[in-house]
């Protein structure tokens, strides 16, 4: 296939502006998938993928497309994770492209994620073409988003990609435009004669087959049998087979220059796999990798254990099994007198952890507890050594430290104008400062904020869904670190320090965090035969305090003959129920203790 | 299965009978037992299925017998009557001490007084629950204050003069006042028994449906002591011995059948929803008037469900029931000791003559105590506990 019949490109869209059902419909009409195997949302399958509308794994499929004039051409369409916690894979998946579908809901209108994709598009440099999809629905507004998308976004609206991809209509239209739009690859830039080399966007790990890599070949081809060497990591390593996605694996033998497909080595680790890495022939390797690859860095940790300690092997393995196909999520064991043995777990952000926990919980059946979820903070110590803290327990003493750093975003916040007070307070309650308020129609605004990480790891967007009645939408951007004043706050249960409730705040905001901190644990452990104090304290002086006041009453007042036998496994279920409970020192600590810590903020 | 029929039992330390009779005019809010306010047609085929069911038994030599419900005394004279000829025919009636029955105020009259004393009934329990007409109301019961008086006097009048008054404290809305008033008008009808209930929410009650439901709070903790104290304290100056935790009698009126419970004792429960101790064994009907007729009729035995304890359990519960008695149990002996000295360390238990008893702070915290006990004697050997139900079609 010549360079100039290929079109490279992806998808972006806000969660359920029905980014899937456009990228099915275009398969069937291509007939890369019979209409008898089709299945909805044929590209995400994993469960939680397709419960929740999103993307996680990159899933690319080729496609054979005729043209009107009779000319034939082949498309990648590669299905990006949609979300900013995989900013990076995202940002990957879009160098192996050169252009993009923009779609955007006909009645939503845009949303902070589809800001937020639009510019990394940009950044990788992609042409990309608005799509104004379900303009069957009754309140479709189709104009009132294209102004919203030339305003907000600068892009235009020329070619009228007006669709439905529930009913088919426009479809045709878009996958014409594809051609005439979206770029053909072209040898890029500054490589040398003969070179080879190509795009690592992705991988997945196959129990069977090892690590599958998925590959965009920019210059020169791979083989079947070639050794081939990864630039970054410096491995090298033979290729086994080398395949397409049509969606389902295919093997063809080669890759040549501008295709999208996956190759297998000997591999069997996938951490030896880095996102973004540049493959290149052993023999004759190319001057300089691809640009833009960087390790991938978690932002966010916590603590995962599980509920009972007899079941750390188990869950052990499973995280091995999870790394496998998360290269993305890391895990060290960590010991907490609180909880027993677990681990840290680092993780791209919220919605990462929130889907790392969910799938541990439901796949693998774990009951787990997490810990305070932390950011990762940059503390410099007296004497001018930096170190970077990922649990509040490896905080040094005051004493040591000269100055604390911590991460900071960029969030884009749109919602409904008279919620833009309730917003901007939100914001600023959490240290948050609005620097940026643009109207994307007459009803609706965009709020650019910067926002210290650590202050939306919790709840945040929940009082936004609150505030705004469900209508604001949130995505936000890494943007570095500053100096703060963070220091760290301990939860002591009956005078003793509970490592797993331990949390980094900022000062102004301790006290609150503290009071809030304390109430909602003194809800939720129950009456022990002795009082038991709760307290936050900074630097072991005490800011907070609350009691359980200690059980006073505690007995059946008819107690005869009658149906003893119940009476008595209620009793012992009643104390087993205990036992599920963490015991820190002489406290029975109940598993919502946990999640409670992290509700119930001060809107 | 631990047993198919009666006759595979060793009955001879069996010292009790409990009958069940679970008929009630109207179902009272915090009551979780069972009992049918439907189904008075059925009275006579309830009779009949009691009847076959003891006839399962040889007739057993009796210390107590027991009529508990549900509301024995709303039965007819002529049912009345029946129900008494039944019992009298199933068991050796010459070594009974202790004859009792549940009477709700405003169903006695001196012709079923009549019936019972001559059927050798000697103690009646009457479900007084409260002096206080507006809070009766309240309770859900059918009876007033007046009606409580009339029918310890007719109880009286027809030879039955020990008597027991069911109380029920800690109701919400009353005040501590209201409540010392209720325990004196009591006191003032010179029973020599007197139970006192801690309203509570039972598994199944109205009041625990409401409470769920976020209607309904019970009173705090501190309140309820203080109104329990109340009564207690009140009880003592009159003479009153407090023996059990919600039980008080004068010196030789407590109620033998709850002790022989307390204490161990082997009884045979008959009627839906009656519980039976034999040996190692716990077994229960089923809370099912139809399904005990029906299997009656089928000439098989109700429907239960049966429990085989370990002698760790049986010795478990030996401690929880013998503790909740003024009594305590002797301190010698290994079973639990390891537990109990714990208890007593969290100032829980006492010993007092070589037996331990309950301080006051674990009268209050009984269920906590039984918990430990259960739990430790659960995990002394992993017990065999079996658990089956014998259907009636089985």
């Amino acid at each position: 296939m010549e360079l100039a019949q290929i079109r490279n490109f992806c998808i972006i869209a806000h969660i359920d502006h029905g980014k899937s059902t456009l990228a099915d419909r275009m398969m069937q009409l291509t007939q890369t998938v019979e209409d008898r195997d089709m299945r909805e949302q044929l590209l995400d399958d994993m469960d939680i993928e397709r419960e929740r509308g999103i993307t996680i794994k990159s899933r690319p499929v080729r496609m054979r497309y005729e043209a009107a004039d009779g000319q034939e051409y082949e498309f990648n369409l590669i299905d990006t994770p949609g979300h900013v916690d995989f900013t990076y894979e995202v940002s990957r998946s879009m160098a192996a492209c050169e252009g993009a579908l923009l779609v955007v809901d006909a009645a939503q209108g845009i949303e902070a994620q589809t800001v937020a994709n639009v510019y990394l598009a940009m950044e990788n440099n992609l042409e990309i073409i608005p799509v104004i999809n379900k303009v069957d629905l009754p309140n479709a507004d189709p104009d009132g988003v294209a102004h919203q998308i030339e305003d907000v976004l600068a892009l235009s609206t020329d070619r009228r990609l007006r669709i439905s991809a529930k009913t088919g209509e426009g479809v045709a239209e878009v996958l014409s435009a594809i051609v005439d739009l979206v770029p053909a690859p072209a040898a890029k830039g500054d490589a040398t004669e003969n070179s080879t080399r190509a795009l690592v966007f992705d991988s997945v790990y196959d129990a069977y087959r090892g690590v599958v890599s998925y590959v965009r070949m920019v210059e020169g081809s791979i083989k079947e049998r070639q050794r081939v060497r990864l630039m970054a990591s410096g491995r090298d390593d033979d290729i086994k087979e080398v395949g397409i996605f049509g969606p389902k694996p295919m093997r063809v033998g080669s890759l040549s220059a501008g295709q999208v497909g996956y190759v297998i080595g000997t591999l069997k680790n996938p951490a030896d796999i880095l996102i973004g890495d540049t493959l290149t022939d052993q023999s004759r390797p190319a001057n300089k990798a691809l640009p833009g690859f960087r390790r991938i860095q978690p932002m966010v940790f916590s603590g995962l254990y599980p509920v009972s300690a007899e079941d750390y092997e188990k869950f052990k393995f499973n995280l091995e099994r999870l790394g496998l196909n998360d290269s993305a999520f890391e895990y060290i064991p960590e010991t907490s007198l609180a909880l027993g043995f677990g681990f840290r777990c680092g993780f791209l952000g919220l919605l990462h952890m929130e889907i790392v926990q969910e799938r541990l919980r439901r796949e693998f059946d774990l009951d787990i507890i997490s810990t305070f979820p932390a950011v990762v903070y940059r503390v410099h110590l007296r004497g001018g050594e930096s170190i970077e803290i990922d649990n509040p327990m490896r905080l040094p003493d005051v004493t040591r430290i000269e100055q604390i750093e911590e991460p900071m975003i960029r969030a884009f916040i749109l919602c409904q104008n008279e919620h833009i007070g309730d917003i901007m307070r939100i914001v600023q309650d959490r240290r948050g400062v609005v620097g940026k308020t643009e109207s994307i129609d007459t009803q609706r605004v965009m709020l650019t904020c910067t926002m210290p990480l650590n202050e939306i790891l919790v709840e945040f967007h929940d009082v936004l869904k609150s505030v705004s009645r469900g209508y604001a939408s949130m995505d936000y951007d890494h943007t570095g670190y500053v100096a703060s004043d963070i220091v760290r706050l301990d939860i002591l249960l009956n005078h003793e320090p509970v490592d797993a409730f331990a949390c980094m705040v900022h000062r102004s905001r301790a006290e609150a965090r503290g009071r809030q901190m304390c109430q909602a644990l003194k809800e939720v452990i129950p009456p022990h035969m002795f009082a038991v104090p709760i307290q936050a304290a900074l630097n072991k002086s005490v800011i907070a305090r609350e009691t359980v006041r200690a059980l006073r009453k505690d007995v059946t007042a008819k107690c005869y003959g009658g149906d003893i036998t119940r009476k008595r496994k209620l009793l012992e279920r009643q104390k087993k129920g205990k036992k599920r409970m963490k015991q820190v020192g002489q406290v029975s600590v109940p598993q919502e203790a946990f999640l409670a810590v992290m509700k119930g903020q001060v809107t | 299965m631990p047993f198919a029929e009666p006759s595979d039992l060793d009955l001879s330390n069996v010292t009790g009978l409990y009958v069940h009779i679970p008929f009630c005019e109207v179902r009272c809010p915090y009551c979780a037992f069972y009992v049918t306010t439907r189904d008075r047609d059925h009275v006579g085929a309830f009779l009949d299925a009691l009847e076959f069911e003891l006839a399962a038994y040889p007739a057993l030599d009796l210390r107590t017998i027991y009529f508990g419900g549900g509301t024995p005394s709303m039965l007819s004279v002529g049912q009345l009557q029946r129900l008494c000829a039944i019992v009298r025919d199933g068991v050796r009636g010459d070594t009974v001490e202790e004859c009792s029955i549940e009477i709700n105020p405003g169903t006695l009259d001196l012709d079923k007084c009549a019936v019972l004393r001559d059927a050798g009934v000697t103690r009646c329990s009457i479900g007084a629950q409260s002096f206080d007409d507006d809070i009766l109301k309240r309770l859900g019961r059918t009876h007033n204050a007046r009606e409580i008086e009339q029918t310890v006097g007719l109880a009286r009048e027809a030879g039955i003069t020990n008597i027991n008054l069911d109380l029920i404290a800690c109701i919400p809305g009353v005040t501590p006042e209201q409540w010392q008033t209720t325990v004196g008008q009591a006191i003032a009808c010179k029973t020599d028994h007197m139970s006192i209930y801690a309203l509570d929410l039972d598994e199944g009650s109205a009041l625990t449906e409401q409470a769920d439901a976020g209607r309904f709070a019970l009173l705090d903790d501190d309140e309820q002591l203080a109104m329990l104290s109340v009564a207690r304290t009140s009880l003592e100056t009159a003479g009153f011995e407090a023996y059990e935790i919600s039980n008080f009698a004068r010196e030789g009126f407590r109620c033998q059948h709850h002790v022989d419970c307390w204490q161990g004792g082997e009884y045979i429960g008959i009627g839906p929803s009656a519980a039976s101790h034999v040996g190692p064994l716990r077994w229960r009907n089923a809370p099912d008037l139809k399904a005990y007729i029906n299997a009656a009729g089928r000439a098989q035995s109700p429907p239960r469900e049966i429990d085989e304890r370990s002698p760790d359990i049986v010795a478990a519960e030996r401690l929880v029931f013998g503790l909740r008695m003024s009594d305590g149990v002797p301190a010698s002996g290994p079973a639990l000791a390891g537990v109990l000295h714990s208890l007593a360390e969290d100032g829980l238990l006492a010993q007092v003559d070589s037996r331990w008893k309950m301080t006051e702070r674990g009268r209050a915290l009984a269920d906590h105590v039984a918990r430990e006990l259960f739990t430790a004697a659960t995990n002394n050997n992993g017990t065999k506990e079996v658990c089956h139900a014998i259907h009636a079609s089985s």
